[in-house]
């Protein structure tokens, strides 16, 4: 069995109906009332293109700063987002425009799904790699690309869960999390253990969907979290360790 | 011997054919770039012969039709689709196929269910143009990571209206074929393609192809241009030369970005100056040729990068004439042969993000 420990440097956390503030993280409502959300409440540097930002680019640009603290060298963070729905809201709303005979310019970046990861790494100066997953385990996908990225060369990588189904005006879940992959780190960490041999669980059996959303609420709340997926050739658990249970260093 | 990463097989389809007569016709200089005004304002674009009149389930299944997956084993393998827009269809015109779902994921999956792609897991990578090879980046780390033994990693991204227009809008086009580093170029031509690679991680072979180190990393800059200093690609090359753990006169070609505007081909040329000063290997794009085409593109032109690395030549760079970057790029305008057995395949998208793909020739 391997083990890997990454330290958690910052999370945040968005749902549908809840406001709430919490010493290292921001939750607040998800819902279509985008204009609540202001500039100078988010971001701690002048971003003037804020305003113009997708409902997406909002919120994804939202939950990466509050997950990002100002301690982290951004230059070398990596972005992950796992966007289930991907642009499909981006690119109604683009083609209305088209089909209205004046097709915009400054919608059309925003029919990719990337969109609001590049917003993100602009309004953060995060130049480290940048991947983006869509589909309903996205959020999965987005954790263990930076499970590999982490256990390569990066140092830091801002993950992010986003799930706001375009059809729906009410829910929507969004988490974000920051994780480093440097050696000494005293607060709460992430645990992975992998195992190469298969055992009964069927890829796919685990739960994947809003995963980082389970993992970050848990977080939150110091409550347990440990959940075992199948991954090709390896099961690995990934469970949640805080500081006040395991002190020091971890190694 | 050292495990890894090696591409095993490979298909794909362009505006000049399969690869081989993509490759036959690019050594030849040919280019499947047309005017005219296939959405509306007048363009230059490279369009699939057939396409109109063909089913793009249809056509991928002919695409992928010499892959043989029967030694490849669904539980040891993931399947990354990785496209900019895809199919989009589905958006613009309903009766036209309302099963293309501008949905990536719903598109990729229709893929994998109609052409029995064997895999125990679909992720669905979406970076901008630069989506293919971000998608190969990702399986190489899965397959590193020993999470699985085979990785499929195919795009596809079609010509439409929707794509169209909004290069239009933002005055990204060029009104005749594309001149990739030329003191004359003035935009892109758009194009289509579809591309699947098979990889598998093992002790490699002589001749194999091994993609011996990928690397990204975002400008961090503007959405739509890229940096001005080239620092972002040129960090994504650096990436790439630490994983394979070459150096940068270890390389003996690259295939370039290359999309024929001002800015893009400006910045890769920096970056090229920074990494290799002035000792930039022969450089090549292929845009001149096959047009832009979009995210699936990234991966078709490593194929193309790949198919070049076992000839051991590249080919000219279509729409070429006059150097028209500050730095010294030695842009090929004629066929040359790859002194070194290696290639570097870089591109680049909306939003900043950059990738670099270092392939290798193996030999004992």
């Amino acid at each position: 069995m391997k083990r890997h420990t990454f330290g958690i440097c910052g999370y945040a956390l968005a749902a549908s109906t809840q406001i709430d503030t919490h010493a290292s993280s921001i939750l607040f409502p998800l819902s279509n009332d985008i204009h609540s959300l202001q500039r100078s409440q988010i971001l701690p540097d002048p971003y003037p293109a804020f305003g113009r930002l997708t409902t997406s680019e909002k919120y994804i640009v939202a939950l990466a700063s509050c997950a990002l603290k100002t301690t982290i060298d951004r230059a070398a963070t990596g972005i992950c987002i796992g966007n289930v729905y991907g642009s499909i809201s981006s690119d109604r709303d683009y083609w209305k425009t088209v089909t209205s005979g004046f097709p915009s310019p400054a919608l059309f970046p925003s029919t990719l799904p990337s969109s609001p990861a590049a917003e993100t790494a602009i309004a953060l100066k995060c130049k480290g790699p940048l991947r983006v997953f869509c589909g309903p385990s996205a959020g999965f996908h987005a954790f263990l690309s930076s499970l590999a990225l982490l256990s390569q060369v990066n140092e830091t990588i801002l993950l992010i869960e986003y799930s706001k189904d375009p059809d729906s005006a009410e829910f929507g879940w969004g988490s974000a999390l920051c994780l480093s992959n440097k050696a000494n780190f005293a607060g709460d960490f992430l645990q992975i253990d992998s195992e190469t041999e298969v055992d009964s669980l069927a890829p796919g059996a685990s739960d994947d969907k809003l995963y980082l959303y389970t993992l970050v609420h848990a977080l939150k709340n110091h409550t347990l979290f440990q959940k075992r997926s199948r991954v090709g050739l390896k099961t690995i658990t990934v469970s949640l360790q805080y500081k006040e249970f395991e002190h020091g260093t971890a190694h | 011997m050292k495990t890894s990463v090696i591409l095993e097989q490979y298909a794909g389809y362009s505006p000049l054919g399969t690869i081989s007569e993509t490759l036959a016709d690019l050594f030849d200089n040919t280019s499947a770039i047309i005017t005219g005004s296939p959405f509306g304002a007048e363009i230059s674009y490279a369009p699939f012969d057939d396409i109109r009149k063909c089913d793009p389930l249809q056509l991928f299944t002919s695409i992928t039709a010499g892959i043989d997956f029967t030694d490849i084993d669904p539980s040891q393998t993931i399947c990354i689709f990785g496209a900019a827009k895809g199919i989009v269809l589905g958006i613009q015109n309903a009766q036209h196929d309302p099963n293309w779902s501008p949905d990536l994921f719903i598109q990729a999956d229709r893929l994998v269910q109609t052409l029995k792609i064997p895999c125990s897991s679909l992720h669905v990578v979406s970076t901008a143009c630069a989506s293919g090879a971000s998608a190969l980046d990702c399986a190489v780390e899965y397959l590193h990571s020993g999470f699985f033994k085979h990785a499929i990693v195919f795009g596809f991204d079609l010509l439409s209206a929707f794509v169209v227009s909004g290069f239009t809008a933002l005055g990204a086009l060029s009104k005749s074929t594309c001149k990739p580093f030329d003191v004359l170029r003035d935009g892109l031509s758009v194009g289509e393609c579809g591309a699947l690679a098979v990889l598998s991680c093992r002790n490699p072979f002589d001749g194999d192809i091994v993609i011996a180190g990928c690397g990204s990393s975002n400008d961090a800059n503007h959405r739509t241009g890229p940096s001005r200093t080239g620092d972002g690609l040129s960090a994504a090359i650096r990436l790439a030369l630490t994983r394979a753990h070459m150096q940068p006169s270890d390389v003996g070609a690259i295939k370039c970005h290359g999309t024929a505007t001002p800015y893009n081909d400006a910045m890769e040329a920096k970056a090229l100056a920074t990494i290799f000063e002035d000792s930039i290997p022969p450089c090549f794009g292929t845009k001149g040729a096959l047009g832009h085409m979009s995210g699936a593109g990234s991966l078709f032109e490593v194929i193309i990068g790949a198919q070049c690395l076992g000839r051991g030549i590249i080919p000219p760079t279509v729409g070429f004439s006059t150097l028209g970057v500050d730095e010294l790029v030695p842009v090929a305008s004629h066929t040359q042969k790859c002194e070194q057995s290696s290639m570097l395949c870089l591109s680049a998208g909306f939003g900043g993000i950059n990738t670099a793909c270092l392939l290798m020739e193996y030999s004992r």
